[in-house]
């Protein structure tokens, strides 16, 4: 294996690398932590078989099933207040820590919800979904769980509307790493040669700059007409 | 296993069931995006969780106590809101420790912060964020999401 070649696989999975790094640092300083880390983290991890699995599949069905229209009608932009409400009440009836929404938000995304309405789901799910007032309700009482629910609520309202506000869908569309990581099909497209006509040292480097938006294909001037046009319909694709 | 968790299972079993009785070709076609999806984050989600796990470890949360003593509740409202910005912890844990520490003397407004950045704010999630959604846009919620955890913190002094 080349050097190169570990570079990225170090770079692309930066915090695997981090984390592995962190436990063995922890495992020279103290066995005994080291193992008490081990076993909080399972505790983490059965959370999360339990929730992502069915999140995941759940997901898969609303893409292949639910058409754009009937997404874009309840959390599109024509939705109206309907949409807040309903984006509250989605959030409201999750299941597990945020990081289950990040996804379940992305596919809404490009379903055609709105930038604002995300916000809001991702918002309730982290703080006012039902098994968390329940829980709070019992430990906190209930007159602490209504008053932080009454506040919330309105709060993450606002909260969405800023950042749609802010943020672009399109924004979204240009950095979102996902959808079949959008870098790698672009450097896959550029002469690979890392030439440098460009500036940057790689051409993945310029792939990654062309994915986030802040350089266009005609910053390589290698390349040619049919891989350019290529480059523009991934960029389009990416996002419907 | 809590009741959401089941019924999340349960909606979950049905609605495959239901999709597989319709069209077998489109059934395979959303396990395939959901076996994607899965693929796409997951080395990132469980190094993070092991991260989150090392992290309460080292730091248990229960060093907020600590600060909790003699304390302003502004200062007492700031500390616990950042120990919930930079970690992530499930309810189940979150709120029998609130309870504890508002049982040790801790004031409401700032248990009310620090559940409220637990769970919407997240610097550790944060890279999982940035990947579907960019830098910027995480930036802005996680900020956003702060200041709100703060007002909401706030308010709730005026009332309760």
């Amino acid at each position: 294996m080349n050097v190169k070649k570990i570079k990225n696989l170090l770079r692309e999975n930066k915090e695997a690398t981090i984390t592995v790094f962190a436990y063995l640092a922890v495992l020279i300083y103290s066995p005994s932590l080291f193992l008490d880390s081990l076993s909080t983290t399972s505790m983490y991890f059965v959370e999360m078989l339990e929730i992502l699995p069915a999140v995941f599949v759940v997901m898969g069905l609303v893409e292949v099933w639910v058409s754009k229209d009937t997404i874009m009608g309840i959390f599109g932009k024509g939705a109206g207040l309907k949409g807040r409400f309903a984006s509250v009440l989605v959030g409201s009836f999750s299941a597990g820590p945020i990081y289950a929404a990040f996804p379940v938000c992305y596919t809404l995304l490009k379903k055609g919800s709105t930038v604002s309405n995300i916000v809001i789901i991702l918002s309730a799910w982290a703080v006012v979904k039902t098994p968390m007032l329940i829980v709070e309700a019992q430990f906190m009482g209930l007159s602490f769980m209504g008053t932080r629910y009454i506040f919330t609520v309105p709060a993450i309202i606002l909260i969405g509307i800023i950042t749609g506000k802010v943020i672009s869908k399109e924004y979204i569309v240009k950095n979102s790493q996902k959808e079949g990581l959008l870098v790698e099909k672009i450097t896959q497209e550029l002469p690979s040669n890392n030439c440098g006509a460009c500036s940057y040292n790689s051409c993945r480097e310029t792939a990654e700059k062309i994915a986030e938006g802040e350089e266009t294909p005609n910053i390589c001037a290698p390349l040619k007409e049919k891989e350019r046009n290529n480059i523009k319909e991934l960029i389009k694709d990416s996002f419907q | 296993m809590d009741p959401t968790t089941i019924g999340l299972l349960v909606i979950a079993v049905s609605l495959l069931i239901w999709s597989t009785l319709k069209d077998k070709k489109k059934t395979k076609k959303s396990l395939n995006v959901a076996k994607n999806m899965f693929r796409g984050i997951a080395v990132e989600i469980i190094s993070i969780l092991a991260l989150i796990g090392l992290f309460l470890t080292l730091v248990p949360p229960e060093t907020i106590r600590m600060f909790l003593g003699d304390t302003s509740v502004t200062v007492a409202t700031l500390i616990s809101a950042s120990f919930g910005t930079v970690t992530l912890i499930p309810a189940f844990v979150a709120f029998p420790l609130a309870s504890s520490l508002v049982d040790a003397g801790a004031h409401l407004v700032s248990m009310a912060a620090f559940i409220t950045t637990l769970t919407m704010v997240g610097f550790i999630t944060a890279p999982i964020e940035i990947k579907y959604f960019g830098k910027k846009f995480t930036l802005v919620r996680n900020v956003l999401s702060f200041l709100a955890a703060i007002a909401i913190s706030l308010g709730m002094g005026l009332i309760l």
